[in-house]
C-alpha cells in the first residue's frame, strides 16, 4: 500500500523538484545576467582596438558581430558563471585592454581632479556668492547717507524713483 | 562654377580684411566716409559668401564630379533633399556653411542698425570682420570646398577629370532630422558671434551698459532659440538612427555643443540683473566672451581629432588654426577687459540673499559648475595622456553622476526664481509663495512613490518637476485671474492677453515648462528595460507588456540602397497591436550600412525595436528590443522650450485694458500735491514680483 503511495507521489514529486531547480536556475540566469549588466555597464567596448573603436558601454553595443564586444561579453558572462567578483572580473578587463576600458576614471591618482573637480567649484562658487553678498551688505550699512536725506521729497525724485522701481521690479 | 565659388569666396575674403582694417582706421579718424565705405565692404563680404555657397550647392544639384568636394559627398541617385544636407557633410563644406550662416548673422545686424548707434556700430563691424576673416582663411586656404579633380599628365602639367559617379553621402547623414540639425546646431553656434561682437565692441568704446545689452538680447535668444533645438534634434537623430535605445551618450562632439548652451543660459538670466539693477556688468561681458570662446572650441574639438568622437572628422592639423584663434580671441578679451574694467563697475549690490537676483547668481553659479564638469569630463582624458602617459575613458556613467545632482539643483531653482522678490523678500512673502506649490510638489512625489518610482534621482526629479510646474502654473493662474477681473474675459484670454503684455517674462515661464517636460521624459531613465534575441521568423519575444512576433525579413531595393526590413508583429495582452519595420539599409556607393530603427511611442512609453543585423554563431536574424519610458515627453518638451522661445521674442503687447482701469481707480498724481486717496499696492506689487 504504502509502496503504491509512494510509486503515486514519486512524478509529482519529480515534477516539484524539476521546478523548484527550474525556478531557482531562472533566479540565477536573472541575477547573473544582472550582475553582467551591471559589470558590463562599468566597461567600455573596443577601447583603442581598430576592429571597433564604438566606445559604447559594453552591455550597449549594439554592432553585432563586433569582434570585441562578443569576446568581451563572452568573458564577462563566463566570470559571472564561475561565480568571479566584480573586482576580479573588471581587473581581467584592465589587465588586458588597459585602464581605458574602465567607463569611468578609477578613484585613484591624477583621476580624483576629474571626480573632485565639479564638487569643489560648487562648493568655492558658493562661498564665493555668500562671501560677496555680506560684503556688499556690510558696505550698504556703513555708506553715508545720501545728501538730502530726510529732507522732503521732491516729486522729481518721487517720479524718478517711481521709474526705478518700475524698471527694476518688472519681470 | 567651382571657379566662380572659389573667386566668390576670395573676393570675399579681401573684402572682410578691408572691413577689418577700414574699420580701424574709421574708428580712429571718425571719418564719416570711411565709417560708411567699411560697412559696405561688410556687406558686400557677406554677399560674396552666399554667392560662394550657392555655387557649390549648384555643382551638387547637376552633378558635377569634377568636384572633389561633390565627388567625395554625393552621387546621381542622391535625392535633392539630402543634396542640400550634403554641403555640410564634409569638413570643407561645413566650414563654408558656417561661413554662410555667420554672414546672414552679420548681414542682418549691419542692415538692421546702418542708421543707427552710430558709435558702438564700428567697433561691432570690426569685430564681426575680424571673425569672418578667421573662417574665410580656413575657406581659401586651409580647406577650400572648391578643389577639382586633377591628374598629372605629362611634363607635370595638371589635367581636370570627371568621375562618372560620387562616392555618395556618408549613410548615417541620410535621415530627415540630419537635414535640419546641423544647420539648427550651426545656427546657435554662430548667432553667438553677434553679442560677443556687441560685448567686445561695447567695452573697446565704453559704450552704456543697458543698451548694449538691449540691443543683443534679442539675437542672444534667436541663438540660444537654435542652439538648443540644434542639440534636442540631434538628440533625436541619435535615438532615431544610432539604434542603441538612448538619445545622449556623453560624446565628446555632443558635449561640446552643450557647453555654449549652458554659459548662453546662465547670460539669459544674469542679463536681467544687469537690465533691471546694473549689477554684475564683468561677469555678463565674460560669459558672453566665454560662450563665444566655448563655440570655438566645440569646433576645435570636432575639427581637430583631439578627442575620439563617432562624430569627428578625422584628424587634421585645422585644429592648430582654432586653437590660434582661440589664443587670439583670450588675448584681445583681457586686453580689453583689462584696459576698459572701470566701466563696468556694478551700480547696485546686492541687498539680501532670499532675493530674485541671489537665485539669479546662484542658478549662473550652477551653470557655470555644470559647465566646467562636462569641460573638465570631456578634456580628461586628453590632460590624463599628458601627464600620466596613461589612457583614461570618461565615459557616460561618469558624466551622469556628476551632472544628475546639478541638474536636480537647477531645476529646484527654476522653480524657486520666480518666487523670489527683486531685491529682499520677506519671511511671510516665502510662506504664502511657496506653500502651495511644495504641498503639491510633495504630493506628486508621494504619488509617484506609489506609481514606483523608488529610484532616488528619478524621484526627486519627479517630484521637482511637479514642484515647478505648479509654481509657473500658479504665476499664469494669479495673472490671468487679475485681468480677468478687470476686463471680463475668458481665463484663456486672460492668459494669452497676460503672456503678450510681458512676453519676454512669461515666454521665459513657457520655457521653463519645457525644461520641466524634458526632466520627465529624462527621469524615465531608471526604468528603461532592454531584451536582445535571436529570431527566426515565428518565434516570439517578451518585452514588458509586449510580445514581438517575427514574421519573416525581407529585401527591398529602393534608389540609393537596399533595405532589408523586419516584419515584426506587437502584440499586447495577445491581441495584434501594430507592425513594426525594423531595417538595415546598404548603400551602394559605399557598402556601409545604416539602422533604421521602427519605434512605437506613446506617452507613457516607446517601443523601440532594432533589427541588429545577423548573428555571426547562429547566422539568424538579431532583433534587440527596448522599453523607454517618458521618451516622447523630452521631445514635447523640446518644443515647448522653443515655442517659449519665439513667445519670449516677439513684442510686448500694450496693456490698454488695465490702464483704463487704473485710470478709474488711481487718481493722477499732480505734482506738489499729495494723492487724494493713497495707492494700495498689491501684495504681489509690495514684494516686487511685477
Amino acid at each position: 500500500m504504502t509502496s503504491v503511495r509512494v510509486r503515486k507521489r514519486f512524478p509529482w514529486t519529480i515534477l516539484c523538484v524539476v521546478l523548484t531547480l527550474g525556478l531557482v536556475a531562472a533566479t540565477l540566469r536573472a541575477q547573473q545576467t544582472d550582475k553582467a549588466k551591471e559589470i558590463g555597464g562599468k566597461l567600455l567596448c573596443g577601447v583603442g582596438t581598430p576592429m571597433c573603436d564604438c566606445k559604447q558601454i559594453l552591455t550597449q553595443c549594439n554592432h553585432v558581430g563586433c569582434r570585441n564586444s562578443s569576446g568581451m561579453l563572452k568573458t564577462l558572462d563566463e566570470g559571472v558563471a564561475n561565480g568571479d567578483s566584480e573586482t576580479t572580473i573588471v581587473q581581467r578587463f584592465v589587465a588586458e585592454f588597459g585602464t581605458a576600458v574602465l567607463s569611468e576614471p578609477p578613484k585613484s591618482g591624477l583621476n580624483l581632479v576629474a571626480w573632485y573637480l565639479p564638487g569643489t567649484t560648487l562648493f568655492a562658487g558658493v562661498l564665493l556668492v555668500f562671501f560677496v553678498i555680506s560684503r556688499w551688505r556690510k558696505r550698504a550699512v556703513s555708506a553715508p547717507a545720501a545728501p538730502g536725506a530726510g529732507a522732503e521729497i521732491s516729486p522729481e525724485m518721487l517720479a524718478r524713483a517711481r521709474a526705478r522701481a518700475s524698471r527694476e521690479t518688472q519681470d | 562654377m567651382d571657379l566662380f565659388g572659389s573667386f566668390a569666396l576670395t573676393l570675399a575674403f579681401i573684402c572682410a580684411v578691408y572691413a577689418f582694417i577700414g574699420g580701424v582706421f574709421a574708428i580712429r579718424t571718425r571719418h564719416p566716409l570711411l565709417v560708411k565705405s567699411t560697412r559696405q565692404a561688410g556687406i558686400a563680404t557677406c554677399i560674396l559668401i552666399f554667392a560662394g555657397t550657392f555655387s557649390l550647392e549648384y555643382l551638387f544639384f547637376s552633378d558635377d564630379f569634377s568636384s572633389a568636394y561633390v565627388v567625395a559627398h554625393s552621387n546621381r541617385d542622391l535625392s535633392a533633399f539630402y543634396k542640400v544636407a550634403a554641403l555640410w557633410s564634409g569638413q570643407e563644406g561645413s566650414l563654408l556653411f558656417w561661413s554662410f550662416l555667420l554672414a546672414i548673422y552679420v548681414f542682418s545686424v549691419l542692415m538692421t542698425y546702418r542708421h543707427k548707434n552710430g558709435e558702438l556700430m564700428p567697433y561691432v563691424g570690426v569685430v564681426l570682420a575680424g571673425v569672418q576673416i578667421f573662417f574665410l582663411t580656413l575657406n581659401n586656404f586651409v580647406a577650400s570646398p572648391f578643389k577639382s579633380l586633377g591628374v598629372a599628365g605629362v611634363g607635370g602639367a595638371m589635367h581636370f577629370v570627371a568621375r562618372a559617379d560620387g562616392n555618395g553621402l556618408n549613410p548615417l547623414l541620410q535621415y530627415p532630422e540630419m537635414v535640419i540639425h546641423p544647420p539648427n546646431l550651426y545656427a546657435g553656434y554662430t548667432g553667438f558671434t553677434i553679442p560677443f561682437a556687441f560685448a567686445l565692441g561695447a567695452l573697446l568704446a565704453r559704450y552704456p551698459g543697458e543698451k548694449w545689452i538691449h540691443l543683443t538680447r534679442k539675437w542672444t535668444m534667436i541663438a540660444w532659440g537654435f542652439q538648443t533645438a540644434g542639440v534636442l534634434l540631434g538628440a533625436h537623430w541619435a535615438y532615431a538612427v544610432l539604434g542603441w535605445g538612448g538619445y545622449w551618450a556623453w560624446d565628446p562632439v555632443e558635449n561640446a555643443s552643450l557647453l555654449p548652451w549652458l554659459t548662453a543660459t546662465a547670460f539669459l538670466h544674469s542679463v536681467m540683473m544687469q537690465e533691471k539693477r546694473g549689477m554684475m556688468k564683468v561677469w555678463n561681458v565674460w560669459l558672453v566672451f566665454i560662450t563665444f570662446l566655448l563655440c570655438i572650441t566645440g569646433t576645435f574639438l570636432t575639427r581637430s581629432g583631439i578627442v575620439a568622437s563617432v562624430h569627428a572628422f578625422a584628424q587634421s592639423s585645422i585644429g592648430n588654426w582654432f586653437l590660434g584663434f582661440i589664443g587670439v580671441i583670450l588675448l584681445v578679451c583681457f586686453v580689453a577687459y583689462f584696459k576698459n574694467r572701470d566701466y563696468l563697475k556694478s551700480e547696485n549690490q546686492l541687498d539680501s540673499i532670499v532675493s530674485r537676483e541671489s537665485s539669479f547668481l546662484f542658478n549662473n553659479l550652477i551653470l557655470l559648475v555644470s559647465c566646467i564638469a562636462v569641460l573638465s569630463g570631456t578634456l580628461f582624458p586628453v590632460f590624463s595622456e599628458w601627464l600620466s602617459s596613461s589612457r583614461i575613458s570618461v565615459g557616460a556613467p561618469f558624466f551622469n553622476k556628476v551632472n544628475v545632482p546639478i541638474g536636480l539643483l537647477l531645476l529646484f531653482l527654476t522653480g524657486v526664481g520666480p518666487l523670489l522678490a527683486w531685491r529682499k523678500t520677506s519671511a511671510e512673502s516665502l510662506r504664502r509663495n511657496f506653500a502651495w506649490p511644495l504641498g503639491i510638489g510633495l504630493i506628486g512625489g508621494v504619488l509617484a512613490f506609489a506609481f514606483g518610482f523608488r529610484q532616488f534621482y528619478s524621484l526627486i526629479c519627479l517630484t521637482l518637476c511637479v514642484f515647478v510646474a505648479a509654481t509657473i502654473s500658479m504665476e499664469f493662474y494669479r495673472g490671468a485671474k487679475v485681468i480677468r477681473a478687470r476686463s471680463g474675459a475668458s481665463f484663456l484670454a486672460s492668459g494669452v492677453d497676460l503672456t503678450m503684455r510681458n512676453t519676454r517674462r512669461y515666454g521665459g515661464y513657457i520655457v521653463h515648462m519645457g525644461m520641466v517636460l524634458i526632466f520627465v521624459g529624462l527621469a524615465g531613465v531608471a526604468f528603461n528595460k532592454d531584451v536582445q534575441k535571436d529570431m527566426q521568423p515565428g518565434q516570439t519575444m517578451q518585452i514588458g507588456q509586449y510580445t514581438l512576433r517575427l514574421q519573416s525579413v525581407d529585401s527591398k531595393p529602393e534608389k540609393n540602397y537596399t533595405a532589408e526590413r523586419m516584419n515584426v508583429e506587437v502584440l499586447r495582452d495577445n491581441k495584434q497591436l501594430m507592425m513594426l519595420y525594423p531595417e538595415r539599409r546598404k548603400f551602394n556607393t559605399t557598402e556601409q550600412s545604416g539602422t533604421m530603427v521602427a519605434i512605437y511611442s506613446t506617452l507613457k512609453e516607446d517601443l523601440y525595436v532594432v533589427y541588429a543585423g545577423i548573428s555571426p554563431e547562429t547566422e539568424v536574424p538579431v532583433i534587440h528590443a527596448y522599453l523607454n519610458p517618458l521618451v516622447k515627453f523630452i521631445w514635447f518638451g523640446g518644443a515647448v522650450v522653443v515655442l517659449g522661445t519665439l513667445v519670449a521674442l516677439l513684442p510686448n503687447r500694450k496693456s490698454v485694458l488695465v490702464l483704463s482701469a487704473v485710470h478709474q481707480t488711481v487718481p493722477h498724481a499732480i505734482p506738489g500735491q499729495p494723492l487724494a486717496q493713497p495707492f494700495r499696492p498689491t501684495p504681489a506689487m509690495r514684494e516686487g514680483r511685477d
